[in-house]
C-alpha cells in the first residue's frame, strides 16, 4: 500500500504540474486562440537565468528568481507582441509554425549564453520530508499541489465572478464586439500573455527544483501539458486540468506497473484510444458549447 | 476549429518525434553490417594520395552533438581536438602538412550522423574520421563508413557492436559498456558481496550492454540483480525510486544522462531510498559532480580516461599544455578530444602513404601506445577493441578520488 500511496502521490503531484503547466496554454488560447510551441522555453528561461544568477553571478536565491520569473513574463509578451498578433488572419497554423522557430531559437540563445549542461537547482524543499501512512511526503510535493489548487482557483475565479473575467470572455468571443464596447482588448490581451509567462515561469521553477535545469527540460513538460489539453480540450476549463493531473498518475502507475520504457508510449496509446472511443462532439467543444 | 485542432496535433506528434531524437534515444541507433571487408582489402600503396591530402594539409573529420542534450559532451570532445590539432600545427603538423579537423552536428540522431558523415567524405572529402562522440549518432553512421571504408579512429561509442570482429574500419579506444560495468561489479564484488544490486540504464542497446556486463560478472554468485530501463527525458523518477527501494538492493548502477542520473538520485532521496551508487564513466566529468556531487556521495564511477590530477607525466603534459592552448583547465570531454586527435595524428605519422590503406595499416602497428589519458592502446589485424581496461573512481565531496587506476579483465 505504501509503494502504490508513494507512487500515487508522485503522479499526483506531477499531474499537477502538467496542470499548472497547461493552465496558461489555456487562458492563452482562450483569449487569443493561438498555440504557443515555445511556452515550455519561455519557462526553462526563468529557471535557467535564475540558477546563472545566483550560482554564476553571485545574486541571491530570492533576486535571481525575481529576475527569472520576469524575463519570462516579457519574453512571452514580447513573443505575442512581435510575432503572433503579426499573423494575418485566415493563416491556421501559422502560429503553430512560428513558435517552433521561437521554441529553437530560445534554446540556441541560452546554450550560447549560458551553457549545455545541466545542473541542480535549489530544492524548494524537495529535502524536507516526513513520512504519512507509509508514504514519504515532501515539502516540495506539497507546495506543488497547493500552488496548483490555489492558482486554478484563483484563475477560475478571475475569469467568471470579475468584470475582468468577464472582458477576457468578451474579447475571446468577438474581439471586435469586445472593442466596441469599450474593452481594450490589446493591453488584455498582452496582460494574458504576460500572466502566461508568470505561470510558466513557476512551473518551471518547481520542475528544476524536482529534477534539475538545462535547455530542454521543461520540452516533456510541454508535450504532456499540450496532450491533456488536447484530451481534454482547449475552450474548457476544468476538464483538461483535471486530465492533465490524472495524465501524472496514469503515467506514474504505467511506468510502475509496465516498467519505465512504458511510460511515453502508454501516453501515445491513451491519445489513440481517446481519440478512437471518445465521441466526436465532445472533442469538438466548441459545437458543445453551442449546442 | 478542427483544422486548427488537427494541425496542433501534427504539429505536436512532430515536436514529439524531434524531441525522441534530441533526447538521444539510445535504441536509436542502427545495426551495423557485419563481414565488412577487412583493413588488408584496402591495401597500402605507398604512393597514392588519400582524399583531403594537398601539400599543405590533410583535412579529417567527425560528427558529434553540438546541439540538443547531448551537446555537452560534443562540444567539450571538439574543443580538445581542436586544441591539440592548433598545437600540432603549430609545431609543424604530419608530414609536413597541417591537419584540418571538420567536426560537424549531429545533434546526437543517428540519421543525422549518417548525413553528416557522407557530407564529410563526398563534400569535404576527409581522409579519415578523427573520434567523435556519443554512441547512438556514431552507430547510426558506422555501415556508411564500412561501405565507403573510411578508417574512424577513437570514437567515443561504446558499443559491442564496435571493437570486435564486425566493423573493422573503427578502431575503439574505449571499452564497451559490456566491459565496463563488469569491471565495475567485479570491483563491488571485489570489496563486498551484496546480496541484490540494480540497474537503472537507457533503454536499447546501451542499458542492455551494461545489463549483460553486470550479469557476467555476477554469474554464479547468487546474487539478484534487477534491471530498470529508462527513457531520456523522465518527468517523474517516483515509480523508478519506489521499484528500487522495494527491490532493496544495496548497490544500484547507473547509466543514464547527467540530468537523468539527477533526477532519480533527488527522486530516491526524496522517498528516503539511499543505497551506494555506481555509475558509467560520463559521472566522472567535472560538470556532473560540480553540479550532482552532493546527490552522488561514494559513488563508484569508471574511468575511461585517466584522473586530471594524477602523478603521471603524459597527465601532467596533457593538462599544461591544454590550459596553454586555451586558457583554461580541461574536462573529460575535452580529456577525450584531444586523445583522440593524439591517435589520429600519430596514425598519420606513422602511415607510410597518406592514404586510408595506409592508415589502417599504421593503426594495427599500434602495441601499448601510451597516452597517459587512455589505458595502453594496442590494436592489430583483426583487433579493434583497442583497451581492456578502466579505472575505478569514487565521488568524495566536490572531487573525484582515483581507487585503481587502471582494472582489466584479465583475471
Amino acid at each position: 500500500m505504501g509503494d502504490l500511496g508513494q507512487i500515487l502521490l508522485g503522479g499526483v503531484t506531477t499531474g499537477s504540474l502538467y496542470a499548472l503547466f497547461l493552465l496558461g496554454v489555456l487562458i492563452v488560447f482562450q483569449v487569443s486562440k493561438s498555440m504557443n510551441f515555445a511556452y515550455g522555453q519561455v519557462g526553462m528561461i526563468a529557471a535557467f537565468s535564475a540558477w546563472f544568477f545566483y550560482s554564476e553571478q553571485g545574486l541571491p536565491v530570492p533576486v535571481a528568481l525575481m529576475i527569472g520569473v520576469l524575463l519570462a513574463v516579457i519574453v512571452n509578451s514580447a513573443i505575442d507582441f512581435a510575432a503572433i498578433r503579426r499573423i494575418p488572419a485566415g493563416r491556421p497554423g501559422l502560429d503553430l509554425v512560428v513558435t517552433l522557430g521561437i521554441f529553437l531559437l530560445i534554446t540556441a540563445v541560452m546554450q550560447q549564453l549560458i551553457d549545455a549542461n545541466a545542473h541542480t537547482f535549489v530544492s524548494l524543499g524537495a529535502d524536507t520530508r516526513t513520512e504519512v501512512a507509509g508514504v514519504v511526503v515532501s515539502m516540495s510535493d506539497g507546495i506543488v499541489i497547493g500552488l496548483t489548487v490555489v492558482t486554478v482557483l484563483a484563475a477560475y475565479l478571475l475569469l467568471n465572478r470579475t468584470s475582468l473575467g468577464t472582458s477576457l470572455r468578451a474579447s475571446a468571443e468577438d474581439a471586435g464586439i469586445a472593442q466596441a464596447a469599450g474593452v481594450n482588448v490589446r493591453a488584455l490581451r498582452t496582460a494574458t500573455w504576460a500572466v502566461a509567462g508568470l505561470i510558466a515561469a513557476v512551473v518551471a521553477i518547481l520542475v528544476a527544483s524536482r529534477l534539475s535545469v538545462d535547455a530542454f527540460y521543461m520540452t516533456p513538460f510541454l508535450i504532456k501539458a499540450f496532450i491533456a489539453g488536447m484530451i481534454g480540450g482547449l475552450d474548457r476549463f476544468w476538464l483538461p486540468l483535471v486530465v492533465a493531473v490524472a495524465l501524472g498518475v496514469y503515467e506514474s502507475l504505467a511506468v510502475y506497473l509496465l516498467g519505465a520504457s512504458a511510460g511515453t508510449p502508454a501516453v501515445f496509446l491513451l491519445i489513440i484510444v481517446v481519440l478512437a472511443l471518445v465521441p466526436k462532439r465532445f472533442v469538438n467543444e466548441r459545437n458543445e458549447v453551442r449546442a | 476549429m478542427r483544422l486548427k485542432g488537427r494541425l496542433v496535433v501534427a504539429t505536436l506528434a512532430s515536436t514529439c518525434m524531434l524531441f525522441a531524437a534530441g533526447c538521444g534515444n539510445a535504441t536509436g541507433g542502427s545495426k551495423s553490417s557485419a563481414g565488412s571487408s577487412g583493413s588488408s582489402a584496402n591495401g597500402c600503396d605507398v604512393k597514392e594520395i588519400g582524399p583531403g591530402v594537398t601539400d599543405s594539409e590533410i583535412r579529417v573529420g567527425t560528427t558529434m552533438p553540438l546541439s540538443g542534450s547531448g551537446a555537452a559532451g560534443g562540444l567539450g570532445t571538439k574543443e580538445g581536438q581542436e586544441a591539440y590539432y592548433a598545437k600540432l600545427n603549430a609545431e609543424g603538423g604530419v608530414q609536413g602538412r597541417k591537419i584540418k579537423p571538420i567536426i560537424l552536428d549531429d545533434a546526437y540522431d543517428p540519421s543525422t550522423a549518417q548525413k553528416q558523415m557522407r557530407q564529410l567524405v563526398e563534400k569535404e572529402e576527409i581522409l579519415v574520421v578523427s573520434g567523435g562522440e556519443g554512441t547512438p549518432n556514431f552507430l547510426g553512421a558506422v555501415p556508411y563508413l564500412d561501405r565507403k571504408k573510411v578508417p574512424a579512429i577513437a570514437p567515443y561509442a561504446p558499443s559491442d557492436e564496435l571493437g570486435g570482429d564486425k566493423n573493422q574500419h573503427v578502431f575503439m579506444a574505449t571499452v564497451d559498456y559490456i566491459q565496463e560495468f563488469e569491471i565495475l561489479t567485479d570491483y563491488v564484488l571485489d570489496q563486498e558481496t551484496p546480496k541484490k544490486m540494480a540497474l537503472v540504464g537507457v533503454a536499447g542497446n546501451v542499458g542492455d550492454n551494461a545489463k549483460l556486463g553486470m550479469e557476467k560478472a555476477l554469474e554464479g554468485k547468487g546474487i539478484e540483480l534487477l534491471y530498470v530501463p529508462e527513457t531520456p527525458g523522465t518527468t517523474d523518477f517516483t515509480p523508478i525510486a519506489t521499484q528500487l527501494k522495494q527491490f532493496d538492493a544495496e548497490y544500484v548502477f547507473l547509466i543514464l544522462t547527467n540530468a537523468d542520473t539527477g533526477g532519480l538520485l533527488q527522486a530516491m532521496s526524496r522517498i528516503g531510498y539511499t543505497p551506494k551508487t555506481g555509475a558509467w564513466a560520463g559521472m566522472s566529468d567535472d560538470s556532473y559532480i560540480k553540479e550532482f556531487g552532493a546527490l552522488s556521495q561514494d559513488m563508484l564511477v569508471a574511468l575511461e580516461t585517466s584522473s586530471l590530477e594524477s602523478d603521471n607525466p603524459l597527465v601532467k603534459q596533457f593538462v599544461a599544455d591544454f590550459t596553454a592552448q586555451t586558457g583554461k583547465a580541461p574536462s573529460k570531454f575535452n580529456q577525450l578530444g584531444w586523445v583522440q586527435a593524439q591517435l589520429t595524428a600519430e596514425a598519420l605519422k606513422r602511415a607510410e602513404g597518406l592514404n586510408r590503406g595506409c592508415v589502417v595499416e599504421a593503426l594495427e602497428t599500434f602495441e601499448n601506445f601510451e597516452t597517459g589519458i587512455l589505458p595502453p592502446v594496442t590494436w592489430g589485424k583483426g583487433d579493434r577493441a583497442g583497451v581492456d581496461a578502466v579505472g575505478i573512481g569514487q565521488i568524495k565531496g566536490d572531487k573525484l578520488v582515483v581507487l585503481e587506476e587502471t582494472k582489466s579483465l584479465q583475471k
